[in-house]
């Protein structure tokens, strides 16, 4: 029986120990394997002093290390706390500490940042996964690897035991660090696996790094029903042509991903050149799909089937649609409804139930919900709307600040960020929506609106604009297209084109971080 | 035509104009370039060496590192 992440490869090792479990270009790990190396890299961990609610970092790039790091570390009865390889040294630190973190895994090319990491943080004791740093703290794998495993007895590691924190971006404020338990990804790994078919012949892309909460289905649902996950490296997403074409290599059925990879690989990826018949599902979710490129790609590929997805990282996700046919522009595809093991109100400001059709702010009550927010009490407690059934026992939903209402088919319509929407000169403005307008103009290939707050009662309204390629695309004439599309208190007061957005490492368009370069202009 | 790069490189690319920037090492996978950085790295070569980088060349081979960059702008000389 399967109630922590660890016993998926113990499993797999039982039942198929040679089939192929990670791959990574061209190398590949069996369950055996990975079972092995990772029960060595537990049992170094616990010789080193790690126990069980410690948290051990992993600070990789892409590769098949990964897999050995993330399962090493449930082994010992620890949680992995992923970290963004190319944030800046500050918050890596920053996380290092929050986290209490003696001990780190890591990859070889991650060296010159691991380097200047450990002179910041003498609290490390271990980074494993490097010899090349001279100090006494790195362990290079051979020497895990060099441990028998013969009578480890790893510890007992519980449902509700924490398996992982996922830290946001945070590029205003404090990152908030949502803890995770086994239970949590499990039931997700579950409920997903059944509601796609995910099976023993699928290959499944991980199109994600592993500090996304995105990345979980390749991770856990792939080697869960014995489907083989591809790794694909970082530098395949900075090369479009060369993602196409190992995507077609690996003949990968089942793609999750934000939209911006797809649609970076459908306008750069010389999509037409590639076969690409292998695919079965073309998940996505992490932001909005813009429609026109949605549209172009799913009549690109005819014989995939579409899913819409949503969910906060706090629930890892909860919300499925799938894509029947290829939108008509300007009709918004619903975020869906909840699978299974998921339920979910829409309340008003005073946390009353609207009524149908109304807007309001979703809670979800599921599975896979955070246990809260690490050291943050105070957070945890907000983030949550309790519902009192009885003395003592509550149903507790997340309050996931998404706008949501119900269409006629009693599925639920995105209608914006609850911080995304603001009173401007008496009238309510809808950020998310100055965007849409843009985007139907064809020159606009990806589009970014945000208020800058100027002086006490005065706000401005900026578009940073992304030009379709080949479009000679201007200010003046884009200014124009907007005062006939949307009432003159929603025209941006400046629009300025740029070649690229600030991006979360995920590559969704970091409107935040616009938002500060903006104020501090 | 190796030390522009590696210029530009240290430059306009990295956080820290200190870093040691080896002609070998990868620029994709380490975290040297993030995608961003890329536009601005394509910009610069096809302004700088006189050549058009078309989608089909967005690939991980020409890419790579300083040397693989230096081989795919002689290539592109040569068409």
């Amino acid at each position: 029986m399967i109630y922590n992440l660890a016993q998926i490869i113990e499993q797999g090792a039982s039942d198929f120990p040679e089939r192929e479990a990670y791959r990574c270009m061209d190398d590949s790990i069996t369950f055996a394997e990975l079972h092995q190396k990772s029960d060595q890299l537990a049992m170094y961990l616990i010789r080193a002093g790690v126990k069980k609610g410690d948290r051990v970092a992993v600070y990789m790039n892409r590769c098949l290390d990964a897999p050995v790091a993330v399962f090493g570390i449930l082994k010992a009865g620890a949680a992995y706390v992923p970290m963004d390889t190319f944030a800046p040294l500050s918050r890596s630190l920053y996380i290092l500490e929050d986290c209490d973190i003696e001990h780190m895994v890591t990859s070889p090319s991650q060296r010159k940042k691991v380097a200047s990491l450990i002179k910041d943080a003498p609290f490390l004791k271990s980074v494993i996964g490097i010899s090349e740093v001279s100090d006494g703290k790195s362990v290079a794998w051979e020497r895990v690897f060099s441990n028998p495993v013969e009578g480890f007895g790893p510890p007992r590691v519980l449902e509700q035991d924490l398996a992982f924190i996922l830290y946001t971006s945070g590029s205003t404020g404090t990152p908030k660090a949502m803890m995770h338990t086994h239970n949590s990804a499990l039931s997700l790994v579950k409920v997903v696996g059944d509601l796609f078919g995910f099976h023993p012949e699928d290959r499944v892309g991980i199109f994600a790094p592993l500090h996304f909460d995105m990345c979980m289905f390749g991770y856990f649902i792939a080697p869960y029903v014995g489907a083989v996950a591809i790794i694909i490296p970082d530098a395949h997403f900075k090369m479009h042509a060369s993602l196409s074409a190992l995507v077609e290599k690996e003949k990968i059925t089942i793609w999750y991903s934000v939209p911006y990879v797809l649609t970076q690989v459908l306008l750069r990826g010389e999509i037409e050149k590639h076969d690409f018949s292998a695919l079965r599902w073309v998940l996505f979710a992490g932001e909005l799909f813009i429609l026109k490129h949605l549209r172009a790609l799913m009549l690109q590929w005819p014989h995939a089937k579409f899913g819409n997805l949503y969910g906060p990282a706090e629930t890892i996700a909860c919300t499925y649609y799938v894509v029947e046919e290829p939108p008509t522009i300007g009709e918004p595809i619903p975020i869906g409804t909840v699978w299974g093991n998921t339920e979910y109100k829409i309340l008003d400001s005073e946390d009353r139930v609207v009524a149908p059709g109304d807007t309001g702010e979703l809670v979800v009550r599921s599975a896979s919900t955070m246990l809260g927010y690490w050291k943050n009490e105070e957070l945890t407690e907000k983030a949550f709307y309790k519902l009192n059934i009885s003395p003592g026992y509550d149903h507790l939903y997340y309050r996931t600040g998404d706008l949501m209402r119900e269409n006629d088919k009693g599925e639920l319509m995105f209608m914006g960020r609850n911080d995304r929407q603001l009173q401007l000169r008496g009238h309510r403005v809808e950020l998310d929506g100055i965007e849409h307008t843009l985007l139907k103009n064809e020159d606009v290939e990806e589009a970014a609106v945000v208020a800058i707050e100027r002086d006490e009662d005065h706000t401005e309204l900026v578009a940073v604009v992304k030009p379709a390629s080949g479009s000679r695309l201007n200010p003046k004439d884009l200014s124009l297209f907007c005062k006939t599309a949307m009432p003159s208190y929603a025209v941006p007061q400046s629009i300025l084109v740029r070649n690229d957005f600030p991006r979360t490492s995920s590559g969704k368009i970091d409107r935040k971080e616009i938002q500060k370069e903006l104020t501090s202009l | 035509m190796k030390d522009k790069i590696i210029a530009f490189l240290k430059n306009e690319i990295s956080e820290d104009p200190n870093e040691e920037i080896d002609p070998r090492d990868d620029l994709l996978n380490s975290g040297i370039v993030n995608s961003m950085d890329m536009i601005q790295l394509v910009l610069f070569i096809e302004k700088e060496f006189q050549l058009v980088v078309s989608p089909g060349d967005m690939t991980v081979e020409n890419f790579t590192s300083v040397e693989s960059i230096i081989d795919f702008i002689s290539k592109k000389h040569l068409e």
